[in-house]
């Protein structure tokens, strides 16, 4: 077995960002807005360092696809202990209509490309909420898939997996090459600190374009849902802020 | 412990660039360390719930305050305290990030 694990990563606005609706209801604001890599995807990358550190696997990959602007989202990856990052570009007409069904073809043939054994991507993003991008990834490969996982535990060539359902935990035994999408409570990810961010800077991103692995990304989608009105959106996540905030003080002011 | 006596008691050896210094010559050993710290600091406040800047100036102030310190134990303890401030803010950002996520995708 390789010992190469491959790891999506995806740039999405930022959590604790409040979300606006662009004025002509077309989508949301995207410039100017902080984005970060996916919640599910830092579990992802950090449960994939974890099977490095435990020496189980030998190597980590982080791939990102989209613009120039996804090479942050590797350098997050690599700052939090991946080895390597592929950036598959992704611009303009292309990039808005990029969806689980694109980027599961891209990382279907990355993963054959690089040998991987393992295929750990988050659950979903946190943008789309699609929940879709790996099992459609197992299903093109042909490969066994662990979703929703709790708890993994790789053992030779087999890979035990605990799933988060409805209704309780599954246990599922399947054997590599899998993919494996990460849930909440997997692992607790690291933060990317300074010292970490700046060592990351020497290792390597390759730059790959997806016609090179032979992947075409035309939509299959026929329309855009034009969803919730913006006024509605707005009070929902103001809400939600609002108590986030009153259950933490007493940690701020152990802080400062 | 109190938060603010926290970050009070971190020290910042002679020599840096903000703060008058006292126009002491000889380096500390362990100015590089402090630097360092401070470093890692400002990159972590950033995300500070306040403010990136309410935090970088009760940080500045904390380091301030202790510019004059120069007894090596004193300031190993100090920087001690100050990476434990670093952890506290991870926790932090951790917890928060979790449990927006846990109140967004699971039922309580």
């Amino acid at each position: 077995m390789s010992g190469r694990v491959l790891v999506g990563v995806k740039r999405v606005i930022d959590y604790a960002v409040k979300i606006r609706v662009k004025p002509d209801n077309s989508g949301v604001v995207t410039d100017g807005v902080k984005h970060s890599m996916n919640p599910f995807c830092e579990i992802a990358v950090e449960e994939a360092v974890k099977l490095k550190e435990k020496k189980l696997i030998k190597e980590v990959v982080a791939v990102s696809c989209g613009p120039q602007q996804a090479q942050e989202t590797i350098r997050t990856a690599l700052a939090m202990g991946a080895d390597r990052g592929i950036h598959v570009e992704v611009t303009g007409k292309d990039y808005d209509t990029l969806g689980p069904l694109q980027v599961s073809k891209i990382l279907a043939a990355l993963a054959k490309k690089e040998e991987a054994q393992l295929v750990i991507l988050g659950k979903q993003a946190i943008d789309d909420d699609c929940n879709q991008t790996g099992q459609m990834t197992a299903a093109l490969l042909d490969w066994p898939q662990g979703t929703f996982a709790s708890e993994v535990a790789l053992e030779n060539d087999k890979v035990k997996v605990v799933r988060e359902i409805d209704g309780g935990l599954e246990t599922i035994k399947i054997s590599t090459p899998a993919v494996l999408t990460a849930d909440l409570r997997l692992n607790t990810p690291r933060y990317a600190t300074l010292p970490n961010i700046m060592k990351a800077k020497k290792k390597k991103i390759a730059n790959v374009k997806p016609a090179d692995l032979g992947v075409e990304l035309t939509s299959r989608m026929l329309g855009k849902y034009r969803g919730v009105t913006g006024k509605r959106k707005e009070r929902a996540t103001q809400q939600s802020r609002v108590e986030e905030w009153t259950i933490l003080p007493n940690i701020h002011r152990t802080i400062l | 412990m109190s938060g603010s006596s926290c970050l009070n008691s971190l020290k910042l050896t002679d020599g840096l660039r903000f703060g008058s210094g006292g126009g002491e010559t000889m380096a500390n050993p362990l100015r590089g360390e402090v630097v360092r710290l401070y470093k890692n600091l400002l990159y972590l406040g950033r995300e500070y719930p306040k403010g990136g800047d309410y935090f970088r100036d009760r940080l500045r102030s904390a380091f301030s305050k202790n510019k004059s310190v120069q007894d090596q134990e004193q300031i190993k303890a100090l920087i001690a305290r100050g990476e434990f401030v670093a952890r506290e803010l991870e926790a932090l950002y951790y917890l928060r990030k979790y449990r927006a996520m846990k109140k967004r995708y699971y039922e309580e």
